[in-house]
């Protein structure tokens, strides 16, 4: 088996749980095996538009997926008009990051030798145990879940 | 856990330190749904169990590790406080329920700010 082929296969396994969270949530999933890549369309309850998040997905679960928001054609990676404004529910600090990264343990782009917000985190590969007390989440369904309830608290975008 | 009666689903309950019948009819029981599994779960609890302590025995039970932050939101998508007693935070018999981890985007609680 391929290290692609392993992680095909650990995401197909998390993506069940993840669509019937899905269809409560109504997101929208699309799965990309040959690109390892994920697609999922949200909803921004406050203002009904939509936005469209991107999980590359190489290498999972070694590391943390590439979480970013894109355009409808899921271009326009780091166009701060893709990104929700900042938001989450009351006291808890939003993921959503001025600086247009989902700042999170689970979401690579934190790391050091991406966005960098995170030089203190260390390698991507500890992202299970890195930041104890704050956001967890492991599973894609988590993930999703997570950036789902912190988006249900933003209004407009960032850019 | 002192007084509270646990249900691990519908099917199989897990009783703790046994209580009286008046405080058995006053529990609550909930549907709690958790985004890794395709399967709800149902719950007992007294009314005076904090919203924190009823997470975190669900989201034991779905098998998630001690070191998260649980909490529930309700259908309409309110998160509730988890220094709450479930009577306090408004859940009543019935309600359903969707696990979900309140802890905080890292870089800004490191900052303590709102940025």
């Amino acid at each position: 088996m391929t290290t692609s082929e392993v992680t095909v296969a650990i995401v197909e396994e998390e993506l069940d749980p993840a669509r019937v969270w899905a269809i409560r949530a109504g997101a929208e999933l699309e799965w990309l095996p040959r690109n390892l890549q994920l697609r999922a369309t949200l909803k921004q309850p406050k203002t009904d538009e939509r936005f469209f998040l991107l999980g590359r997905l190489d290498d999972y679960k070694l590391v943390p997926p590439i979480w970013d928001f894109r355009d409808e054609g899921w271009a326009g990676e780091t166009d701060r008009r893709n990104f929700p404004s900042q938001g989450a529910p009351p006291g808890i600090p939003s993921i959503f990051h001025t600086s247009g990264v989902i700042c999170a343990p689970f979401n690579r782009l934190a790391y050091a030798g991406y966005s960098a917000l995170h030089a203190d985190w260390g390698a991507a590969q500890n992202w299970v145990h890195v930041a104890p007390g704050y956001v967890r989440a492991d599973t894609i369904a988590d993930m999703l879940a997570t950036i789902q309830l912190h988006l249900n608290y933003t209004t407009g975008r960032l850019g | 856990m002192k007084g509270i009666t646990r249900g691990l689903s519908a099917q199989s309950t897990i009783t703790g330190t046994p209580m009286s019948a008046p405080e058995r009819e006053k529990e609550i029981t909930v549907v709690v749904h958790a985004p890794r599994h395709k399967e709800a779960k149902s719950f007992r609890w007294p009314p005076s169990t904090t919203v924190g302590e009823a997470a975190k025995e669900a989201a034991s039970a779905f098998g998630y590790a001690p070191n998260g932050n649980p909490t529930f939101m309700t259908s309409d998508g309110d998160v509730l406080d988890r220094s709450k007693t479930l009577a306090e935070a408004g859940v009543k018999s019935g309600d359903k329920l969707e696990l979900v981890d309140s802890g905080g985007g890292v870089l800004v609680a490191l900052l303590g700010s709102g940025e």
